[in-house]
């Protein structure tokens, strides 16, 4: 098989017993990679019993046939597990050179079962894969972890590593990954799973050439579109992904004040903009990326100094500077750190924080709850303790680890008002009442609010894909066709994340779906056409729903928190936003096949041949 | 109309212009007009179609982003500012 290794590893860490598999050549035709071939294998490896921090959930990652290839911006991987967060199915998407190392080590993706007897770390390199003993950094941050791993294996290896917070099991607890960027598989609670298996890291290092259909045409291709995707990217790249937060804030979209705001003017303080002016000290990039939009930041003066680090994403930004009023912006690279070093998610960290706040606020609880902290708007050093006290969990903090659905149901109904979240997931920082496609997106996502399972704003703003019927943006609050146009989108993300491409390719069309099956059959000789591209990304979507149907979903929860249905914000281009849902989704049901209660029906689940 | 240029587009104008119009025109054409009015919008000469557009700058007005073949007019007052797509 061209474009993969053709082998999986299982690993039983209660057994510390180790095995290599070989999926049938089906799996691979059905499934491509990444998250579809992993959502087979959590469909069929799990159940509705299972607990998702007992050692009979399965931690599964898994590689697709462009990681490793010179296809830009393919270094990625696909981490699943039963959230622990949601109880749902829960998956992230990361990049960095972790999963270009493990391919070229030999395998596909990896199963982890069981836990073990003491903290251990996976080393998957050329000649095989070792369990190994972790005890002398258990306890330690993510990078003095992976300093230790990198000596105790091979410097230039990549380390996906959990910190505190993954050891003790918080529920927003991310996975790191240290290596060539300092990347994290921050949603859904997945670090959590790796702590409740005593699993502290996997280290992955491989120089071994994948076997490629026809390399020569795959690279000559990719030379020729180079300059085309330089240019595409570049604007995107210059300022990163917080180059959109004077735009969103404008429009409507930054999340201000627990998503009550309308606009906040110093939003401008804290934008990738002001970053670039300040404290950039260069760009970073994933492996084969010519976008580069990481940042790197250094502070070499005021109260946080001297840090010297990788820089907030938009989502950090919008998260932890916006919804807590944090203005900032030396505060919010010293969180962003704070929750690299823990292992915490940037989003779901933030996101409780300026829901906790807005308690705090009403009176709900107050400075004695906090161990003295007060927990006000806009206060940066109370927002650095108490992440803080989120990773050890300690006082307040215990509860903050489970996040903001959990600790609502804690502290009374009447937070339940002002949590914000979908399914147990805090959204990302893009407001469903500005762009409808991603209220319908939220709603649905198998993971709860991500916007990364359509990806479909920018498709309100501008961009079109005219090969699956997107010949113009939509107007984001256009009802109808809505609901196909969000489908269409899931659809194509899922079946990007099994290939797997970085989102970030679409920017201004720099990659288009012709160029992704051109590459597709250069790289595994398999010849698809665009119908079966798309009916793959639906078969991987469906097959998250029926998990997620499996423990007991269905329209009862594809809803929108309170704040998102109620709360119509004023001000400046703000009118008239709160999504038409019920509408939205009776479209989208019956688009997809689904019948009234959002279930696949028998002939949807016939046609697309799952599970 | 007034144009203002926001973040890194500061640099290229004025926070705050004027452009004279007569008549009504497209968004096509008010970027060829600053293209030929202002040094720093030279490289953005190639932008011709929405999706090139949305990858390097957004015109926006009263709440909504402008597309290419959008009309705007004299009493207009319009933003230009980075794209966006976030994380």
């Amino acid at each position: 098989m061209f474009g993969y290794r053709g082998k999986m590893i299982r690993v039983d860490l209660a057994e510390r017993k180790i095995e290599i598999e070989e999926p049938n050549v089906s799996t691979y035709e059905k499934y491509i990679g990444g998250s579809g071939i992993g959502a087979k294998y959590l469909y069929d490896e799990t159940c509705p019993e299972t607990d998702p921090l007992g050692p009979e959930n399965r931690l599964v990652v898994v590689t697709g046939p462009f990681t490793g290839t010179a296809v830009p911006s393919a270094g990625r991987h696909h981490l699943m597990a039963r959230s622990p967060l949601t109880g749902l199915f829960g998956e992230s998407n990361v990049g960095g050179s972790w999963a270009v190392h493990f391919k070229k080590a030999g395998y596909d993706g990896i199963i982890i079962q069981g836990r073990a007897d003491q903290p251990v770390y996976l080393w998957i390199h050329n000649d095989g894969v070792e369990i190994r003993d972790a005890s002398p950094v258990w306890g330690k941050d993510s990078y003095d972890s992976a300093a230790w791993l990198k000596d105790e294996t091979v410097s230039k290896a990549t380390v996906a590593v959990i910190g505190q917070a993954g050891e003790r099991l918080a529920g927003i607890a991310g996975i790191p990954h240290i290596g060539l960027i300092v990347r994290q598989a921050a949603r859904a609670g997945l670090g959590a799973v790796m702590g409740s298996k005593n699993l502290k890291a996997m280290v992955s290092y491989g120089t071994k050439e994948i076997p490629l259909a026809n390399r020569e045409f795959l690279n000559q291709d990719i030379k020729k579109l180079m300059p085309h995707i330089r240019k595409a990217t570049e604007t995107f790249g210059k300022f990163g992904t917080a180059g959109g937060v004077d735009n969103y804030e404008k429009i409507g979209n930054f999340p201000i004040q627990n998503w009550r705001g309308s606009h906040w003017k110093n939003a401008e303080k804290i934008s990738g903009v002001t970053m670039q002016k300040t404290i950039l000290n260069g760009r970073r990039a994933c492996f084969g990326c010519p976008i580069a939009c990481g940042r790197h930041i250094q502070l070499t003066e005021g109260p946080y100094a001297p840090l010297d680090c990788a820089g907030p994403e938009y989502e950090t930004v919008g998260l932890i500077g916006g919804a807590c009023m944090i203005d900032d912006l030396a505060v919010i690279c010293k969180a962003n750190d704070l929750c690299n070093r823990y292992g915490l998610d940037t989003m779901s960290t933030g996101a409780t924080i300026a829901f906790a706040m807005e308690a705090y606020e009403r009176g709900i609880f107050g400075i004695a709850d906090t161990d003295g902290i007060e927990l006000t708007w806009g206060n940066g050093p109370a927002l650095l303790e108490i992440i803080g006290k989120i990773a050890r969990r300690e006082g307040i903090g215990d509860l903050m680890a489970e996040g903001s659905r959990k600790m609502a149901l804690m502290i009374g109904e009447k937070a339940l008002e002002f949590a914000v979240h979908v399914k147990g997931l805090e959204p990302s920082a893009h407001d469903p009442r500005r762009f409808f496609s991603q209220a319908l997106s939220y709603a649905t996502a198998a993971r709860g609010a991500c916007h990364n399972a359509s990806w479909s704003h920018p498709y309100e703003m501008g961009l079109s894909m005219p090969e699956i019927g997107i010949n113009a943006p939509q107007d984001p609050y256009q009802i109808e066709g809505k609901a196909e146009f969000t489908a269409k989108l899931q659809d194509l993300m899922s079946v990007m994340d099994a290939l797997i491409i970085c989102r970030f390719t679409q920017v201004g069309r720099a990659v288009n779906i012709n160029n992704i099956l051109k590459w597709f059959y250069f790289i595994t000789g398999r010849e698809i056409d665009l119908e079966t591209f798309m009916r793959t990304g639906e078969r991987i979507f469906n097959l998250k729903r029926l998990y997620n149907i499996r423990l007991g979903t269905s329209r009862k929860d594809d809803i929108l928190p309170p704040r998102f249905m109620k709360m119509n914000r004023s001000g400046e281009g703000l009118t008239n936003q709160i999504p038409p849902l019920g509408r939205l989704l009776v479209d989208y049901y019956s688009y997809r096949g689904w019948n009234e209660d959002g279930i696949p029906t028998p002939e949807k689940i016939r046609e697309l041949d799952i599970p | 109309m007034i144009v203002h240029f926001l973040g890194p587009f500061e640099l290229i104008a004025e926070k705050e212009v004027q452009i004279k119009l007569e008549h009504s025109i497209t968004i096509r054409k008010l970027l060829a007009i600053l293209v030929s009015k202002y040094d720093g919008m030279t490289k953005y000469s190639g932008v011709k179609t929405n999706d090139e557009l949305s990858a390097h700058l957004v015109f926006f007005r009263d709440g909504k982003i402008l597309m290419m073949s959008d009309i705007v007019d004299e009493n207009d007052v319009l933003q230009v500012l980075l794209p966006a797509t976030g994380g």
